[in-house]
């Protein structure tokens, strides 16, 4: 039996979060009868993302540069930092243009069960960028879980010299930021608590 | 069969796939089991925002395998997480206790009522070093690891004044000449969780032994993560 490429797109098409087949049918057809040079441009995108994306080697963000878009970006505050738990946080955050300082992206957060460790989250190299860098206010945006709060507190005690924010205002119990609109984020921004 | 609403404490949560999440609860009439809650990190999801470590809940879980699939949750019987900044990374241990050391799918009532009257302390952000001693000891007790606080294992005998005995685990105290020893009368207020008088460091010592012992030589993470780093 010969393969039919179109069920394979489909099929394909479903590991897309929140993409199930009745969806993946209708972006297939859409790709392949309505927009083809769309659907070019985005099959060459993703291979060329694929082949060249790595992490920031300052912030640990996704990036397909050494250093990413906002770290290199000069205008931005460079004694300002805000400490989140994933690549879409920060997407998040700079969705809604509340933050003009730059990121470091843990990858996770402090999990003794699941064995999530300091190391694990870059936390070591974390300290070290504050200092060098002379940071001079971390705002720590992780989750309002356990582990995120751990994870903040953790952090926190690590810090002596610089003054140090935990976002929590209007972000709700064991949220992500990834599901929270963009204004309750910028208004957790803005109503960072100084611990 | 009629399915049954459940009390339970949620133990650990973790990420499955975008939009699940699966979860170890402790819940009073099954013990502990493994929970899928389908789309609980959708806000939009019933789940959503409920399933936090130390929340007392109320659920209803269907599925005749190990994981369980989580189909309801009691929206007006949601009591609040723990919230720190003090204890968390005591909390965190005493889940990651619970996790290792619980076998899976065994009710213990006892256990049980340990369990609740610690998460209580720890919503009143009041849990003291002690406070975490008494509960390893209990929760050695009620699961059968209990500590031998009544004779000297070697010799048999009742624990004599102007002694030292050191701890082996599972076997229990004998005579020694070890200096950092515990007396007759010290083991004696252990025994009845009079903790106030005795060395902190000796007595969250001679816990660590007992519970590692418990744990078939896995260390638990918990209590190298939170040491502090040097850069
Ligand atoms: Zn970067």
């Amino acid at each position: 039996m010969s393969k039919d490429l179109l069920y394979e797109l489909i099929e394909a098409l479903t590991i897309l979060p929140g993409v199930g087949k009745k969806s993946a049918q209708r972006m297939a057809l859409f790709l392949l009868d309505k927009n083809k040079d769309g659907a070019l441009h985005l099959a060459q995108t993703l291979e060329e993302c694929l082949d060249a994306i790595q992490r920031c080697e300052i912030c640990r963000q996704l990036t397909s540069e050494s250093i990413c878009r906002i770290c290199s970006d000069e205008s931005r505050d460079a004694y300002s930092l805000c400490v989140v738990e994933s690549p879409s946080d920060v997407l998040a955050i700079e969705s809604t243009g509340g933050f003009k300082g730059k990121y470091f992206v843990l990858m996770g957060r402090l999990s003794p069960i699941d064995g999530v460790s300091p190391d694990d989250l870059g936390i070591p190299d974390l300290l070290r960028h504050i200092q060098s860098a002379k940071i001079e206010e971390v705002i720590l945006a992780t989750s309002s879980t356990v582990e995120g709060d751990a994870t903040a507190s953790f952090i926190n005690d690590h810090l002596d010299s610089v003054k140090v924010s935990r976002i929590s205002y209007g972000i709700p119990i064991g949220g992500e930021l990834e599901y929270v609109d963009g204004n309750t984020i910028a208004r957790a921004i803005q109503g960072r608590i100084e611990i | 069969m009629p399915h049954n609403w459940e009390h339970c404490f949620l133990l650990h949560a973790r990420s499955f796939g975008d939009t699940s999440i699966i979860a170890d609860v402790f819940t009073e009439s099954s013990g502990k089991i493994s929970i899928m809650a389908k789309g609980a990190k959708n806000p939009r999801s019933k789940f959503f925002g409920h399933l936090l470590p130390f929340s007392a809940l109320r659920i209803i879980v269907t599925g005749k395998s190990e994981m369980k699939t989580l189909t309801q949750i009691d929206s007006n019987f949601v009591s609040q997480s723990v919230k720190g900044p003090h204890d968390l990374y005591t909390y965190l241990y005493v889940n990651e206790l619970m996790m290792r050391l619980l076998p899976q799918g065994l009710p213990n009532q006892e256990l049980y009522d340990l369990y609740q009257k610690f998460v209580e302390l720890a919503r009143a952000d009041a849990i003291s070093d002690l406070d975490l001693r008494v509960f390893e000891l209990n929760l050695l007790d009620v699961l059968g690891y209990g500590i031998n606080f009544d004779t000297d294992s070697k010799e048999n005998s009742e624990f004599k004044e102007a002694t030292l005995y050191s701890f082996i685990p599972e076997k229990g105290f004998h005579r020694s000449n070890d200096a950092n020893g515990f007396s007759a009368q010290e083991i004696k207020a252990i025994k009845n969780r009079a903790l106030e008088g005795i060395d902190k460091l000796k007595l969250k010592q001679l816990l660590q032994v007992a519970i590692g012992a418990c744990l078939d030589g896995r260390e638990l993470s918990s209590r190298d993560f939170f040491k502090k780093i040097r850069i």
